[in-house]
């Protein structure tokens, strides 16, 4: 989830060029977010905090209040660097924090990193 | 029951610390009349003199301590403790006081000077020389004397009243100095919150410039040219970005620092707009742009170079703002209200209001660089609107529901008076109508250096 559409599709095409197989949905806010991952029930979410409206932060604790959620892991993908942020969002429950501007092959790690605590890893991840 | 609250203060002092100290003083007093009454006479005045002077040195020291709490009650109160001091002295030794008592009267006036304002410490001045006078009347009471009497209170009134503005003019200073501070304080710590902001901002283009060079750099032989191509369009458009919000902040930065100095002149707006139809990154843009001029519009006085950056980043963000690819309208006429200026309209359709952090842009207050906005689309606004306000315009915000908004600003319309000898237009279209400034304006001067619009016009459509 990213209102940038650069941003969403540099986090696209570095998952597609990685190698690996994913199936990506994207969404530009909150929201329709929210309504994409019941929907898709994904095993990892890329979320950026400063949104208009419903910002990641929500996002994030929503998802983890979700008992058919509870599996999804949660990456934070943001330009705010404030310890603040990033203490707010792990308490929120996202399992990783990666500051703007990333190299593409870090997210991909860090990607395959929380694909590896889920329980099956169908090698399926969503930028929502 | 008093007397138990009284009891429950001094046991519990952070409840109750000023029952607690009145308390303890009470009974301080007590022992201390108390022992002064079983001395003897030597003694009984040696005893005074040290109570008296402990009781002026805290005075004297807690008028300097910065957090101890004065007002005028207390200044007065002061004095009375002087008047019962020496009248005190003056029935206890019946030869007259010392005349180091008489100093003591300086101490409600030195408080008053420091601590309160000049009212308060002429009105502590009066009243401290006439009980001077009282005091001074009731140890002599012959006529002879209380000449000498009146020339002592003068002499006291006048080294009073020195002493009184030497201290009010030193605590006026100090606060002033304080105010300073704190302004400086306030100001270090919004350009730091700006910085922060700003920093932030910068990381969005630069997440795209670093990524998408990194994709094409790592991944050269699995692109094709065609996202090759994509991917340096994306870096092009993001550096062109990222270069914008730098000029953005160092024009905030130059405006701030007041280092900002407008080089005004007549200005023809068509001409203005024009130039800062030039800032912007495609034809396609500049396509998307219509503009109207009421007939008559007249001359703007501005700086041609700041007005342009006016231009350039109102129109760069409603081209932004509307909706998908929609023409954007721009219109420029007289304001009915103000004859003396002229209204530039920029309407976006499908423009949210809510959609960006706008709103610190185009709040209420005039202040708008402390009003530090939040996204890098606003800081160019901020600087829009700091460039307006610097030219005596003002910019807003028209909000029309549901078909998009407009961003109003106005400008100083260019009057004859404004003119002065080194401030000479060129005309290089002379024979498009030099008749009159804009509306047909004569000039008194009778100068016709500066490029005039005709009168009659049709609506202008630059495309």
């Amino acid at each position: 989830m990213d209102d940038d559409p650069s941003a969403r599709k540099l986090v696209r095409d570095s998952l597609s060029l990685s190698g690996d197989s994913y199936d990506i949905f994207e969404a530009d806010d909150g929201r329709s977010a929210l309504d994409l991952i019941r929907a898709v029930r994904p095993d990892v979410v890329l979320l950026d905090i400063t949104m208009p409206e419903v910002g990641g932060i929500p996002v994030c604790s929503e998802i983890k209040s979700d008992p058919l959620l509870t599996d999804t892991e949660i990456i934070i993908v943001s330009a705010r660097t404030e310890s603040d942020f990033i203490a707010e969002s792990l308490n929120a429950g996202a399992s990783t924090y990666v500051t703007k501007p990333f190299q593409p092959a870090d997210l991909v790690r860090r990607v395959r990193q929380a694909l590896a605590k889920t329980p099956e890893t169908p090698e399926e991840a969503v930028h929502a | 029951m008093r007397h138990g609250t009284n009891v429950r203060g001094m046991l519990n002092p952070t409840r109750a610390p000023r029952e607690t100290i009145a308390a303890g003083l009470r009974c301080l007093i007590l022992i201390t009349v108390f022992v002064m009454a079983r001395l003897q006479p030597d003694a009984r005045t040696t005893a005074f003199d040290l109570v008296v002077g402990i009781g002026a040195a805290y005075v004297l020291i807690t008028t300097f301590i910065p957090w101890s709490r004065y007002d005028a009650r207390r200044a007065t109160l002061v004095m009375l403790a002087v008047d019962v001091v020496l009248i005190t002295a003056l029935i206890q030794t019946q030869t007259g006081v010392r005349s180091e008592y008489y100093l003591l009267y300086y101490l409600p006036i030195l408080h008053a000077s420091v601590r309160l304002n000049f009212r308060d410490a002429a009105g502590t001045c009066v009243f401290a020389a006439a009980s001077y006078l009282l005091v001074g009347m009731l140890e002599k009471p012959d006529a002879a004397v209380t000449t000498t009497v009146i020339s002592r209170v003068l002499t006291f009134s006048l080294s009073a009243a020195l002493l009184a503005a030497f201290f009010l003019v030193l605590s006026h200073e100090r606060k002033d100095y304080e105010r300073l501070t704190n302004h400086y304080r306030d100001a270090m710590r919004a350009k730091s919150e700006f910085l922060s902001r700003v920093s932030h901002e910068f990381r969005t283009p630069l997440t795209a410039i670093v990524g998408f060079s990194q994709l094409l750099y790592e991944h050269e032989k699995d692109l094709d040219p065609s996202r090759q191509h994509e991917y340096l369009s994306v870096v092009r458009e993001q550096a062109q970005q990222l270069a914008r919000m730098i000029e953005d902040m160092l024009d905030i930065t130059r405006i701030d620092d007041g280092r900002l100095e407008l080089q005004r002149e007549a200005a023809k707006l068509s001409d203005l707009i024009e130039a800062a139809m030039m800032f912007l990154d495609s034809p396609n843009d500049r396509e998307r742009l219509r503009v109207t001029m009421q007939p008559g519009t007249p001359f703007v006085w501005v700086d041609r170079s700041e007005l342009e950056q006016v231009l350039s980043r109102v129109i760069h963000n409603a081209l932004a703002l509307a909706e998908e690819q929609k023409p954007i309208s721009l219109s420029a006429g007289m304001v009915d209200e103000d004859p003396d200026m002229v209204r530039v309209s920029v309407q976006a359709p499908g423009m949210n209001v809510d959609e960006e952090d706008l709103s610190p842009v185009f709040g209420p207050s005039a202040a708008v660089l402390s009003e530090r906005p939040s996204s890098g689309r606003a800081l160019g606004l901020a600087v829009a609107r700091a460039l307006v306000e610097l030219h005596g315009g003002r910019i807003w915000l028209d909000d029309t529901e549901g078909t998009g908004a407009a961003i109003n600003f106005t400008l100083p319309k260019y009057t004859a008076k404004d003119a002065s000898p080194e401030v000479i237009v060129s005309d290089e279209n002379s024979g498009e109508g030099a008749e009159a400034y804009g509306e047909g304006e004569s000039d008194d001067s009778g100068r016709r250096s500066v490029r005039a619009e005709t009168g009659a016009r049709q609506p202008e459509p630059l495309r």
